[in-house]
């Protein structure tokens, strides 16, 4: 039973193929980079370019449409203040707020709708982060999966016994009992997931079959977005920068 | 290969699964283990996988024992164990990469790792599925990758937990075909007793966590007087052609 979050569905596109860790670090540093950003009309730039970042991954629709649609339920009061507040209230902060968040939503949405969880654990390992993070971050992604594939177990039997939830003293109860179950049944599950993990030879530390291997494309991609990010920044800076010199 | 000596086991706060359980499993041979359900089969296997602790000088597997950190450690070279359910232990997104984790947990070179990689998934037919997501394949594809999983690793030993659970029949006669034609030594429990009768030689019936019967596979599962009183039935080959021998076994 896999829902569309088990796994982000992946399609070839140039962000894809990137070497995780170049792409990790580029990230890491267009993200550092947009936080010197200061004007809307950088900001909405900053956006409409991490929104044409995102297409060019060629995400998977399903996928990105359900993740917008959270990121919306996000932004809702955002844009309900700025309907119903009266001017000069701080909008123009709600404004920037909103497309700092819009930016880093489509940034990281770029990077996770192009990147396998296992890609990325290799290549945080071998940019030194040590093993625990890196195991913790992929059993989170193989155990949420995990609970959420036994969830959905739990309420098909449910239903299937005719259960529909009522705001009732009785379904509450129930719905109590199943969360119980859940995590007992998960634990259980996790518990049969390690063992067969132990029996194939795992001694905590991930191999990846691919290891990572840098091509000139990968240099080129990393300077590529550092650059853009960077030349954005220091674009909006520039009048200060022009009053500093002499 | 295998040597079991007074083997008792029990889940903390709750009675023994297993009493005393002796037995011994030599080279090449293909082994059915039977009982209820409850009988401590899944233990017993477990137990020998070195996934449950079990009392030092209890099991060898092949000169190793489990109840040893570092034969544990190593056992994996040479004994593989395919759960009762897949899923748990498909653990890759890609078919590939799954069938990989074994040979590269053991640490063998890359061109040794492609090369177990790539034999092991032709061996179980699921060549053109490396890049599939092991979690959306069907039930058989699903068995024939985690076989696929521990074949890449070469064991000499093979566990089988109930091999043919949630599989349609023709997915369960090419699972048959399959274990018929691997080579090395194997234990397959279940309650599946045709697929038992099809793919081994003899047979050990577990009930209560003791060996109630041992010996060869058409001998024990002819004898209604054993299986009945236990749940479990005649197959329906040995019903209807009760001379027959089979010759596809190990």
């Amino acid at each position: 039973m896999a829902s569309s979050w088990d796994i982000t569905p992946i399609h070839s596109s140039w962000l894809s193929r990137w070497d995780a860790r170049w792409k990790i670090v580029a990230y890491g540093l267009a993200m550092i980079s947009t936080t010197w950003l200061r004007s809307d009309a950088m900001l909405a730039l900053a956006v409409a370019g991490a929104a044409i970042l995102l297409l060019s991954g060629r995400p998977d629709w399903g996928w990105l449409s359900q993740r917008i649609a959270t990121m919306s339920v996000f932004l809702l009061p955002f844009v309900a203040y700025l309907l119903v507040a009266p001017q000069n209230s701080g909008q123009g902060e709600w404004i920037r707020l909103a497309l700092r968040a819009a930016l880093y939503f489509l940034l990281a949405a770029s990077f996770v709708a192009t990147t396998r969880v296992h890609l990325t654990a290799a290549a945080l390992s071998s940019l030194g982060m040590p093993p625990l993070p890196t195991r913790l971050l992929l059993m989170t992604h193989r155990y949420v999966w995990l609970i959420r594939d036994q969830w959905q177990r739990i309420r098909t039997a449910m239903k299937a016994r005719g259960f529909q939830f009522r705001p009732s003293r009785r379904c509450w109860r129930t719905t109590g009992l199943a969360a119980a179950t859940l995590f007992l049944a998960a634990e259980d599950r996790a518990q049969r997931v390690a063992a067969a993990m132990r029996c194939r030879g795992f001694n905590g530390r991930f191999r990846g079959m691919h290891p990572p291997q840098t091509r000139g494309s990968d240099v080129a991609k990393f300077f590529l977005l550092v650059g853009v990010a960077a030349a954005l920044a220091a674009f909006d800076r520039m009048d200060a920068w022009l009053e500093i010199l002499p | 290969m295998i040597q079991v000596t007074g083997l008792s086991f029990a889940y903390s706060a709750g009675s023994p699964v297993l009493r005393d359980v002796s037995l011994s499993i030599l080279s090449g041979e293909s082994v059915g283990l039977i009982g209820p359900n409850g009988a401590g089969k899944t233990t017993l296997l477990l137990c020998l996988a070195g996934v449950l602790p079990v009392a030092p000088g209890r099991i060898l597997v092949g000169q190793l024992d489990p109840a040893i950190p570092s034969d544990r450690t190593r056992l994996p070279q040479r004994l593989g164990m395919i759960f009762q359910n897949s899923d748990d232990q498909l653990i890759h997104p890609t078919v590939e990469e799954d069938v990989a984790f074994g040979p590269l947990n053991l640490g063998w070179p890359e061109v040794v790792v492609r090369q177990s990689v790539a034999e092991a998934i032709q061996r179980v037919g699921l060549q053109g599925s490396e890049q599939r997501t092991p979690w959306h394949l069907s039930g058989g594809e699903k068995r024939r990758a985690a076989l696929a999983g521990v074949l890449a690793m070469q064991p000499e030993i093979m566990l089988l937990d109930e091999p043919s659970m949630f599989l349609d029949p023709r997915a369960r006669k090419e699972l048959i075909r399959l274990l018929n034609d691997l080579p090395g030594t194997k234990l397959i429990a279940g309650h599946d007793l045709d697929l038992v009768l099809q793919t081994c030689r003899r047979t050990l019936l577990l009930d209560g966590g003791k060996i109630i019967a041992d010996g060869p596979c058409e001998d024990i599962l002819r004898r209604a007087d054993l299986l009945e009183p236990r749940g479990l039935e005649v197959p329906f080959r040995l019903r209807l052609s009760p001379d027959r021998v089979h010759d596809s076994r190990a």
